[in-house]
């Protein structure tokens, strides 16, 4: 597991330095949505640094992907949680969502809607995968002879 | 199929199989060759008892306990001394790379089976069964499907 945090830490800073990028799109949004003119320096610093470290947490994240023993659905699950939380934390700290049981809500559903739908792909994918691996294995064995 | 014997009393005894794949026919000339030269088997620890395996009867090789352990068909664990990474290239073209720590018989997997956390799971004749990585996965998928 120790090999994993270099890497993470790696992946991270690599990732975190497209954060004001991002950050510049969410503005424009902002501006063009929300009619946003007006931004206090406080708010441009909290702005960068948390998405860039929710960037840094994004991208590092990518590494429990190169985790050989880990199941392709835990590892989904895993950085889908820490995403989760990351996007939900950086959206409260600027203030670009509502404090309230109802934003919350819609924001938790989207989440869990777009899992949940991730996870029905993967499983089929992997079913007919190995629909299709069993086929060719019995014919391989067929054609040999099994021992 | 071409067929050439070199008669030369000089040279180390050698066959060589120039094939397009591996096939029922080159499994049986290279088991027909092992046999002859009494590389077919490993010897295998079990309590008391030391036991000839032929390559045969080994379902597969993994790590239990931080041991290198032969699965027989009978589902008979012996110890074997050898490491796994030496193992690799004195077995038959057989023995595939299920994961970071077991090579499988591919003559004795019963099927490959799509578990829910999203992972492959091979299942042996015998009954064990063994995670399939992620990479092994495709790499077993590119050999079987030339995918």
């Amino acid at each position: 597991m120790k090999k994993y945090i270099p890497e993470f830490i790696r992946r991270g800073l690599i990732a975190c330095g497209f954060g004001p990028m991002v950050l510049v799109v969410c503005y424009l949004t902002l501006q063009q949505q929300a009619g946003v003119q007006v931004l206090r320096v406080s708010q441009v610093c909290l702005g960068i640094v948390s998405i860039s470290a929710l960037a840094f947490v994004a991208g590092g994240m990518n590494v429990v992907y190169q985790i050989e023993r880990l199941p392709l659905m835990a590892a989904v699950l895993i950085h889908g949680g820490v995403l989760y939380l990351s996007y939900l934390a950086t959206y409260l700290v600027n203030g670009w969502l509502k404090r309230g049981i109802l934003p919350l809500l819609v924001f938790t559903v989207v989440f869990v809607v777009g899992y949940l739908a991730a996870w029905a792909v993967i499983c089929f994918t992997t079913k007919r995968k190995t629909e299709s691996l069993n086929e060719v294995l019995k014919r391989k064995q067929q054609a040999g002879g099994e021992n | 199929m071409k067929y050439k014997l070199i008669i030369d009393r000089d040279a180390e005894e050698s066959v060589t199989v120039v094939a397009r794949g591996p096939s029922a026919l080159t499994q049986q000339i290279e088991d027909l060759v092992r046999s002859r030269s009494g590389t077919d088997c490993l010897l295998g620890y079990r309590e008391d008892e030391m036991r000839k395996l032929p390559f045969s009867e080994i379902e597969c090789i993994t790590i239990l306990d931080r041991k290198v352990t032969a699965i027989d068909t009978a589902g008979n664990h012996y110890r074997i001394q050898e490491r796994l990474r030496d193992l690799e290239p004195i077995l038959p073209a057989g023995f595939i790379r299920i994961n970071k720590s077991t090579l499988a018989n591919e003559h004795r997997i019963l099927r490959f089976d799509a578990v829910f956390s999203g992972g492959v799971d091979a299942v042996f004749r015998c009954g064990y069964r063994e995670y399939v990585s992620r990479r092994c996965f495709a790499e077993i998928r590119r050999r079987y499907e030339g995918k």
